[in-house]
């Protein structure tokens, strides 16, 4: 693409970035959430793609990585939630205090499991980005 | 048997014992009625002539929102998760296995997906 897009990509993915971090670790006192934040943080990658093209996307995510942290992310969720199984008796039970309501540090089991989710769908949604630019028109 | 399938043995043993160690011995968990988990307040609703219809979760959360139980310790009966939004603590909370097969569609779907790229392009490391 031109000179425009490429210097508005530029300008815009560190504010695309926090954003998507206040997104996720907000989730539990504003509106939003872990998948919606996720999701926006993975959306850097299809703006990288559209703008520099899917080589650059290529060289600059790999796919072994994100797979990792998407399976770090999963792993996360289900172990706080058999964690709550075992220290309270229901899955997904709340074992730590769940704090003052508006505070950043409250919600108890909640916040940590939005948490979990975005990073888990930060990762899964980087890598369906990665299958889109993987595929050339010809190869298959 | 590799040693993969040795560790994957392992690490599913080591979570059914915990499965086990959780619920044995609670034999209320079985023998409970269901009523007597539920956080449901029957309270008259002037708008709605049925009584507790769509609004046992709303009460609950709203007075969680409010703030005014704000020196629980743990969740569960009065105190709710004491999350400000709403949604993620309907999500999060009564909701949570619907938030879990969600992340698992997710994840069946991308592991499809990104095994059927590989393996048209000859493998994970071309």
């Amino acid at each position: 693409m031109t000179m425009i897009p490429k210097t508005i990509v530029k300008f815009m993915a560190p504010i695309v970035l926090t954003f998507g971090a206040y997104i996720v670790l907000h989730g539990h006192l504003s509106p939003g959430g872990g998948f919606q934040g996720g999701v926006l943080l993975a959306g850097l990658s299809a703006l990288l793609f559209l703008v520099f093209g899917g080589e650059f996307v290529l060289s600059r995510y790999k796919v072994s990585t994100y797979t990792l942290v998407e399976a770090l992310g999963g792993l996360g969720f289900v172990g706080v939630s058999l964690w709550g199984l075992w220290r309270t008796g229901f899955f997904m039970g709340d074992f730590l205090g769940v704090g003052t309501t508006g505070k950043i540090i409250s919600a108890g089991v909640v916040a940590v499991m939005n948490f979990f989710v975005g990073v888990k769908v930060f990762g899964g949604v980087i890598e369906v980005i990665n299958a889109m630019a993987e595929t050339k028109e010809g190869e298959f | 048997m590799t040693f993969r399938e040795f560790v994957a043995l392992i690490i599913v043993g080591v979570l059914f014992f915990g499965l086990y160690v959780a619920v044995q011995g609670r034999t209320d968990f079985f023998i409970k009625p269901l009523q007597e988990y539920s956080t449901a307040v029957d309270v008259p609703n002037p708008l709605l002539p049925l009584p507790n219809i769509g609004k046992a979760i709303t009460e609950q959360e709203i007075r969680q929102q409010t703030g005014q139980n704000t020196n629980c310790e743990y969740a569960g009966g009065d105190c709710g998760v004491n999350a400000a939004n709403v949604v993620t603590s309907i999500v999060f909370g009564y909701r949570g296995y619907d938030t879990l097969g969600e992340a698992t569609i997710l994840f069946v779907a991308i592991t499809g997906l990104v095994y059927m790229v590989t393996s048209l392009k000859g493998g994970m490391h071309p």
